[in-house]
């Protein structure tokens, strides 16, 4: 049943053979790396507004500084992670640049902050592109958790199918999303300005006072909520090598883009949000982005083309995550910081359980915060930044020692870069910390410290099986315990006949739980095994498993110097909820001796007809 | 394998020599191993299994004082342990 519900699914396994690379150009890559990035202006200017309505209007100006303040980082970033590509042109992640310049604790940080993010992706870009669809279809709203999940399953069932990055599929909502956004930005500037529409001064009660919250500090806290509009910059430079030739310039001029697009959107989307006082609704029942669509296209086609290209940019840009974080987990499997089979290809060439574990954790994310983009992002963009600033101060370290042209300004770029990410992630860290980023905080050492485990348990593994130092074992006598019922039957002539033509000592034994008369079952079993002397002990309280274990333990005391094997016979019922209708010792006796050093356990199956 | 009639006489006479060092242990088995050097004696007191092993060659020549000290040291050696295991809790 399960393996034909895999390939409905999952669809029929692929050779290894037909594994192959896509090659991008800069039009096609920009959909394929860019929607995580690009997706950001869906919720970015929201979350500064989130911050700056406490106080009531009196800060709403502030939106602007505070969205070309985070222009100018994004500038920044994005020339720091120009330089990044240029010396890493076969792909370089934080973890890749961080290890190799940093050494592998920093590597580690970074890869613990990625895969956070990775996780955290998935789940804000769902919530918010769940956020898309209800604000379009406000009865949806009290479903918008449910929606959430199934559009994660979604998604899963699809990178498990082994759906790539395609370029052409990615294109129709990328596109679609830039223009109708830039179309949206140049309409309510046209409706504002040349039109005159003005809305009322929206009415908001303030939680508290501008000189009790500060405006200096909310500014700050405004700031650090609208910097999640840089995650996903680095989504080019690990790609690097899905560029044509020639693949350096290529990535640059599609970083530049990307940038400037993104730029262009998140200050278009600011601007127009300030000029029509827009706020965010205090229910989170509708977007801003959706309010401002709402004001400039009416409750047009226009309007629906908006709300559905941001929902399904955002569902790509977790999509991004599915590609990214197995990647990411199978170098870390590679390094053997991670489960080894985060590194195993499944029957579609992807990394399935990689797959799977994103999807799990996103799942359970989306799920303890409600699917609300509000309450999962104080624990975003920590991680990015995080990663960000290993990532330069490891560029930095690389420039230092390398004798490329334009070392110099490169070294520079990459400082600045990392001083500026750096303080930023101080400032995020500061104003988000009791709002849910001591999570994440909290999280990175928790999860270094499981890479190191883990490792230590596979270098452990890889010295106990290593035979460089083991003497050949003499040939030992082997000695096997058959655990039988009281009366003999066709299974146990299998098992005894198996027993015997691997062992001259060979022990069945059985338990008088009934009190029967010890020779009666003696001269039943002698009717049938002459050769095989049945050791039968009594259990007056009828116990099974503990006496036989106890019985186990002493033969392997005596023959301590040879190897004991307990051969279970078991029969195999035709229908598998047949096995409810069966006693299942010899599965509490596997399950018991599972942990016992030196013992072997073996099933003889018996398979019953239908 | 030992014949139904060696295996007998062997209960027989260690059956009696038990009986004397521990009332409550019970033989169950008598087994002599595919070397043919080994005599494995299988017992049980209460609900405790007790396998015992002693070189055939012993059994045949110690006189029945020597055998009853060797399977009361025997008797007591596994009592021992398994009292050992308990007390670590090892004992499933």
């Amino acid at each position: 049943m399960f393996p034909r519900l895999k390939r409905l699914l999952l669809g029929s396994p692929l050779r290894t053979a037909e594994m192959h690379e896509q090659r991008l150009s800069k039009v096609a890559a920009l959909t394929v790396f860019a929607s995580d990035n690009l997706s950001s202006a869906a919720y970015a200017t929201e979350e500064i507004l989130l911050v700056l309505v406490v106080v009531g209007t009196a800060l709403l100006h502030s939106v602007i500084p505070v969205a070309a303040s985070i222009a100018v980082l994004l500038i920044i970033v994005v020339f720091s992670y120009a330089q990044l590509i240029h010396a890493y042109p076969s792909g370089g992640g934080a973890y890749t640049v961080a290890k190799e310049n940093l050494g592998v604790g920093a590597g580690l940080v970074a890869a613990a902050a990625l895969l956070i993010d990775y996780v955290l992706t998935v789940a804000v870009s769902v919530a918010a592109g769940v956020a898309a669809l209800t604000s379009a279809y406000h009865t949806l709203f009290p479903y918008r958790t449910a929606i959430g999940v199934a559009a994660i399953v979604i998604v899963l069932l699809a990178n498990l199918r082994g759906v790539r990055e395609s370029a052409r599929v990615f294109a129709v909502p990328v596109y679609t999303f830039i223009f109708a956004t830039f179309f949206m930005i140049a309409a309510g500037l046209w409706r504002h300005f040349v039109e005159g529409i003005t809305l009322p001064p929206p009415q908001i009660t303030p939680e508290t006072d501008l000189a009790a919250a500060g405006a200096g500090i909310l500014v700050l806290r405004a700031f650090s909520q609208g910097c999640t509009a840089l995650t996903g910059v680095e989504a080019v430079s690990n790609g690097v090598q899905a560029f044509r030739q020639p693949v350096v310039r290529n990535a640059q001029v599609t970083l530049y883009v990307m940038a400037a697009i993104l730029g262009g959107m998140f200050l278009g989307i600011s601007y127009v949000a300030f000029e029509f006082g827009i706020v965010p609704k205090a229910d989170g029942s509708e977007t801003v982005l959706s309010q401002i669509a709402r004001i400039v296209f009416g409750q047009g086609i226009f309007y629906y083309v908006m709300q559905f290209s941001t929902m399904l940019i955002l569902i790509l840009a977790a999509n991004t995550c599915f590609a990214g974080f197995p990647r990411l987990a199978s170098i870390l499997a590679g390094d053997r910081f991670v489960p080894r089979q985060l590194a195993n290809m499944g029957d579609r060439l992807v990394f399935s359980n990689g797959i799977v574990v994103l999807g799990v954790l996103a799942t359970v994310l989306l799920v303890y915060f409600s699917g609300s983009v509000h309450a999962l992002l104080p624990l975003y963009a920590i991680g990015v930044f995080l990663s960000f600033t290993l990532s330069q101060s490891g560029l930095v370290v690389h420039w230092w020692h390398s004798a490329a042209p334009g070392r110099g300004w490169r070294l520079a770029l990459n400082a600045i870069g990392a001083l500026v990410t750096g303080a930023v992630l101080l400032i995020i860290a500061y104003f988000k910390f009791f709002h849910g980023a001591w999570v994440v905080v909290v999280a990175v050492p928790a999860i270094m410290f499981l890479f190191w485990k883990t490792r230590r348990h596979y270098f452990h593994v890889s010295m106990q099986l290593s035979m460089s130092d083991t003497v050949r074992p003499r040939l030992a006598r082997h000695t096997v315990i058959v655990p039988v019922p009281a009366t003999p039957n066709k299974v146990i002539l299998t098992a005894i006949e198996y027993a015997t033509s691997i062992s001259r000592d060979v022990i069945p034994v059985t338990l008088n739980t009934d009190g029967r008369p010890r020779e009666e079952i003696l001269e039943s079993w002698r009717k049938q095994f002459q050769d095989v002397p049945l050791i039968v002990l009594d259990s007056p309280y009828r116990a099974v498993v503990l006496p036989l274990l106890r019985f186990i333990q002493e033969v392997e005391d005596l023959r301590h110097d040879d190897k004991v094997t307990v051969l279970l016979p078991e029969f195999v019922p035709a229908r598998w909820w047949h096995n409810l209708l069966h006693n299942q010792t010899s599965l509490l006796l596997k399950g018991a001796l599972l942990f016992r050093p030196g013992i072997v356990v073996t099933s003889v199956p018996h398979h019953l007809r239908d | 394998m030992l014949s139904l009639e060696r295996r007998n006489q062997i209960l027989q006479r260690i059956a009696p020599l038990l009986r004397s060092v521990d009332p409550d242990a019970h033989l169950h088995e008598a087994l002599l191993d595919s070397t043919r050097t080994q005599l494995v004696l299988f017992l049980q007191k209460g609900e405790w299994p007790i396998v015992i092993g002693m070189r055939y060659l012993d059994f045949v020549s110690l006189k029945d004082a020597e055998l009853l000290e060797r399977l009361a040291s025997g008797l007591q050696a596994r009592l021992d342990a398994a009292q050992r295991r308990l007390d670590a809790g090892e004992d499933v």
